[in-house]
């Protein structure tokens, strides 16, 4: 079992109290039969022996009877038939009863529980861990904050739950958190794969669930009831990155022109959908229209990356578009790009490239450009984030990055809604998620806010372009009404590097 | 798109390379499976492990991966071998299920561990010559790729003189041919199959030691190499430490090629294709009984 | 050194393999084990061989009880054994098959004992040849130069004359009785009543897991007893 992980191999107590039931009375039928025959191993008393074989007539009546007989296979049916049908009324009855014993009675809630499935482990754990560490302070302060104001000042209790970033192990604890824990809502921080397989859980259970930067556009277009996303859809990101690329960076910079591109992407579910958008994207007839050079689908953590280089090296694109999940990957890239000299006006990157440890190459990270839903600069337009990052940093020893603020923003998201609801039950909360209505102030984010729409999506999400600049940290560099700094566009080359020509950052 | 001859030579030094480091996690995987008869599913994480002791000692000392390697090589024999004493010699009896989990077991318990102490943030190390490349007829080579590799090779070549010189070396090959037999000849099995274990455990931590020059650490590092390595031990016929070295280049090889001439997504299916046709075709692997060792 | 058998026992289920088989061999002695099939014999070797558990009884060599030793330290005790088929480390060269013998009961330096071994059993033209590529002959050679390499008091052989030509049966009977010269012991099973009684000072015939005979080949050849067993009735 993982670190911080509960058991995943429970289920749910509707099937184990079925199960249970049945089992009890299969093994009630073959004590009853095994004593038609008498002599057990034990000698027993003849008063004791009666009273076993009333109880066993008694209790075995159908199925000894079906055993002396000669049943034809229709009579044999319906006898089984009528069994199974006793079971599922006994089974039935039972649970009922244990739902009128335990069901919610009066207004008062003693605890919101709230599900947060992590990738405490694999791939993504890293980003996984540091948005539990957000999670753990914001449960903290809001019950610091007197809890659920329309709960009479229920606390907050979060259920940390590994999903190992695996999809499969996703399924299985999305169903441990709605079935067996029972949990008001989920949220699920920003990892489109297991968005995709827990969604389905908490859908099914009628649980709602809001989700962060999981930007799959498949997640809201299947016509879940009880699903939210806060940023906004790959194919949307994707074109906002064309149209950043054609009427800020080239139109500021007349002297750079970008003919070829080409699309680096790993197989992961978010690096095929996100390089598919970018081929589109490019399909658009106001922003696209480039040769695409190279389009490359690379196995994800690889051990090596020297080919995928050497084919870009042969293409020579003027714009790399990347999506690349995993940090290690980054890292490998960016270091073959030194070593084969590829130089590029710049790299569109996304989550690989954001994971903090990328920062470790130093000078060599510098310039990749992202899109980004937070970003530090925030810290400045929005003050009360500081204090977030303070708490943030004493945890984790780390400054705050866009993953745990999703977190945070899901978060409050939910308890803005169960304090409307004023209740724990998953049905009255998911009714008013959908009448959601947060400014700027309630979300981290760049966002103007949280409104949903039918599908699901948040039609007050903003994204914001980030570059890593020279002082090794991610600025906003567009859109042009927010940005912070100027782009570095083109990125200087590997030679300029070498020879100690980087830019420093430069506010707007 | 037009291949071109640099870059394709370019990127079969790029397989060696790696291959390199295949081939020594692989044959320390295939020592112990045709000595002791246990798939090590912990072979990844154990290498993984080398990966962090290379990183702390470098973080702590400043020592170089290259050094510490030989640090890490005897540690890692001791651990192997506590391991087996420990733990596999109760279960060296038992059913492959029972192995399997518990090998499977111990990759859990070494990652959580290593996510408990460490969290999962990869780690780089920046060594003197990280940024050091050369350059020769339009191919250009870097120090970390390079040195991991001749390293790889010297520790190859290391285990193929200890497997036919040294005593312990014959006794491993002996009971890996014959448990029954090596006993009759006074080879105490017990004490080879912690040797053996030992052996690989140690073979895949300095595998790891020594790319972390170049490659990231962090607790998954080892599964990369883990799923190639199990390719490797098939195609170098099972057990068998001189197919696997060799193996190890090919695998790496085809890897690359493949993702250059053909398609870049194509390269790690191709080495599964590789993989199956393998043991569809010659189940016996490509040095089938002929260079068994 | 004498080597001493007490009541060794082994049951197979309902079935009696081995039923209370004594015996001693004196230092030096050149013993064969006869018996029809499945007289217990193999069974019998592999018990003294410490390959499998035995039931009841004590196994002693000089005194050292040896009933409970694992293979392994038998063969450091100086107990050898060969089997009915060779079993030689097939992928390795021969001289690779004597050098992976510990060397725990002599002081010469092994690679001095590697080549007196091989210049003994005449294996030196093949030294570097592969085992598995040796004739069945050289095999049983092979594996007897491995019981050398052990420096062994007594030599258990499982049949070590089936499947060999007459030439070879020669050239291994006669390295036999070379070591048997230094004062080795042998316990010798064998199918084959002519071969043993021809070269054996002393043989022992099993039946049903029972000692029915022991005594010098020609005593033993006119054993109504053991011509019972061999004839059957």
């Amino acid at each position: 079992m993982r670190a911080g992980a509960r058991s995943r191999w429970s289920f749910g107590p509707h099937v184990s109290e079925k199960t249970g039931a049945f089992n009890a009375y299969i093994r009630s039928q073959t004590i009853g039969v095994s004593l038609q025959d008498s002599e057990g191993p034990r000698k027993k008393s003849p008063e004791e022996l009666a009273a076993e074989q009333k109880a066993t007539s008694e209790i075995s009546g159908p199925l000894t009877e079906f055993l002396n007989k000669k049943v034809t296979r229709r009579e044999a049916i319906s006898t089984v038939g009528k069994i199974a049908v006793g079971v599922v009324v006994v089974a039935a009855a039972g649970a009922g009863a244990a739902y009128y014993l335990t069901r919610p009675t009066g207004p008062t809630v003693a605890e919101v529980v709230i599900g947060c499935p992590f990738p405490l482990s694999g791939g993504s754990s890293g980003l996984g861990q540091d948005s539990q560490a957000m999670a753990q302070i914001f449960q903290d302060q809001w019950n610091a904050n007197g809890g659920f104001k329309g709960l009479g000042g229920a606390p907050l209790r979060l259920i940390f739950i590994d999903n190992e970033t695996d999809p499969n192990v996703g399924r299985t604890v999305a169903d441990t958190l709605v079935n067996t824990d029972k949990v008001s809502a989920v949220q699920n921080g920003f990892l489109s794969g297991l968005a995709l397989t827990e969604s389905e859980e908490t859908e099914k259970a009628g649980v709602p669930m809001v989700t962060g930067s999981s930007s799959n556009p498949s997640l809201t277009t299947r016509g879940f009831t009880h699903f939210y996303r806060l940023w906004i859809g790959d194919d949307k990101l994707a074109l906002k990155q064309f149209q950043y690329l054609k009427d800020e960076l080239l139109k500021n910079n007349p002297g750079t022109t970008v003919k070829n591109i080409a699309i680096l992407n790993d197989d992961t579910l978010f690096g095929t959908g996100a390089g598919k958008f970018y081929a589109a994207s490019n399909n658009d007839p106001t922003y696209g229209g480039y040769n695409i050079v190279s389009n490359i689908t690379f196995h994800g953590p690889a051990t090596d990356v020297t080919s995928q280089v050497l084919q870009l090296k042969s293409a020579q694109p003027d714009v790399l578009f990347t999506a690349m999940s995993f940090v290690a990957d980054a890292v490998l890239f960016q270091k073959a790009f030194k070593q084969y000299n590829l130089d590029f006006a710049t790299m569109f990157s996304s989550a690989g490239h954001l994971n903090p440890p990328y920062q470790q190459l130093g000078s060599d990270a510098y310039f990749p450009i992202s899109r980004l839903p937070w970003s530090p600069d925030l810290l400045v337009t929005k003050p009360w984030e500081q204090k977030w990052q303070g708490l943030f940093k004493a945890k984790t020893g780390k400054d705050m990055y866009s993953y745990p603020c999703d977190t945070y923003s899901c978060l409050n998201t939910i308890c803005d809604a169960v304090n409307r609801a004023k209740s724990n039950d998953p049905a009255k909360i998911n009714t008013a998620l959908q009448s959601t209505n947060l400014g700027p102030d309630d979300v981290m984010e760049g966002y103007d806010g949280v409104q949903f729409s039918s599908t699901g999506d948040n039609t007050k999400a903003k994204t914001l372009f980030v570059q890593l600049l020279s002082d090794n940290v991610w600025h906003t560099v567009g859109p042009s009404p927010v940005a912070a700094y100027k782009a570095v566009f083109p990125q200087p080359t590997w030679a300029d590097r070498a020879a100690g020509k980087i830019p420093s950052p430069v506010k707007v | 798109m037009a291949i071109e001859p640099t870059a394709l030579i370019q990127s079969i030094l790029a397989g060696v390379f790696v291959g390199a480091i295949y081939s020594l996690v692989s044959a320390g995987l295939t020592l112990i499976w045709g000595t002791m008869r246990i798939v090590n599913f912990a072979h990844g994480a154990l290498m993984m492990l080398g990966m962090y002791m290379a990183y702390w000692t470098w973080y702590f000392l400043g020592l170089d991966p290259l050094l510490s390697a030989l640090v890490i090589f005897p540690t890692f024999f001791a651990l192997g071998y506590a391991i087996d004493k420990f733990l596999l010699r109760r279960i060296i009896q038992a059913s492959s299920v029972a192995q399997l989990l518990i090998t499977f077991g111990l990759t859990l318990f070494i990652q959580n561990v290593v996510l408990y102490f460490w969290r999962s943030d990869i780690r780089l190390v920046t060594t003197s010559y990280s940024s050091l490349y050369w350059h020769a007829g339009g191919l250009v080579f870097d120090a970390p790729h390079v040195i991991a590799f001749f390293a790889a090779i010297l520790c190859g070549i290391g285990l193929h003189l200890f497997l036919t010189r040294s005593s312990i070396g014959l006794a491993i090959r002996a009971t890996a041919q014959d448990r029954e037999a090596a006993q009759t000849v006074g080879i105490e099995t017990k004490r080879i199959f912690g040797m053996t274990f030992g052996l690989g455990t140690a073979l895949a931590a300095v595998a790891g030691a020594i790319i972390t020059s170049y490659y990231p650490v962090n607790p998954d590092s080892g599964n990369q190499f883990l799923f190639l390595a199990f390719v490797v031990v098939v195609l170098g016929s099972l057990g068998n430490y001189l197919g696997a070295l060799v193996g190890g280049l090919i695998i790496g090889v085809v890897q690359s090629t493949t993702g250059y001439v053909y398609l870049a997504q194509a390269e790690l299916p191709l080495a599964f294709v590789v993989f199956l046709a393998i043991l569809i075709f010659m189940p016996e692997g490509l040095f089938g009984k002929r260079l068994r060792r | 050194m004498s080597f001493s058998v007490e009541h060794v026992t082994k049951r197979y289920g309902g079935v009696t393999a081995v039923d209370d088989v004594s015996f001693q061999i004196g230092k030096g002695e050149f013993v064969g084990l006869i018996g029809p099939n499945g007289s217990g014999k193999t069974t019998l070797l592999d018990g003294l061989g410490g390959y499998i558990r035995k039931d009841a009884g004590r196994v002693a060599l000089g005194g050292h009880d040896l009933s409970k030793a694992p293979p392994y330290e038998l063969a450091k005790r100086g107990v050898g054994r060969t089997f009915q088929v060779p079993r030689v480390f097939d992928n390795m060269t021969v001289v690779e098959n004597l050098y992976c013998v510990p060397a725990a009961r002599s002081s010469e330096p092994k690679e001095k004992r590697v080549e007196d071994t091989m210049e003994m059993v005449r294996l030196a033209s093949v030294a570097h040849e592969i085992a598995k590529n040796l004739s069945g002959g050289q095999k049983k050679l092979l594996e007897l130069a491995r019981v050398v390499m052990l420096n062994p008091t007594i030599v258990l052989m499982d049949e070590p004359f089936s499947g060999v030509d007459p030439a070879m049966l020669e050239s291994l009977l006669g390295l036999m009785r070379e070591m048997n010269k230094e004062g080795r012991t042998f316990l010798i099973v064998e199918h084959n009543i002519a071969v043993i009684t021809k070269n054996c000072g002393r043989v022992i015939c099993l039946d049903e897991g029972k000692v029915i005979a022991d005594g010098s080949p020609g005593d033993i050849r006119n054993d109504p007893r053991v011509i019972e067993a061999y004839l059957g009735t």
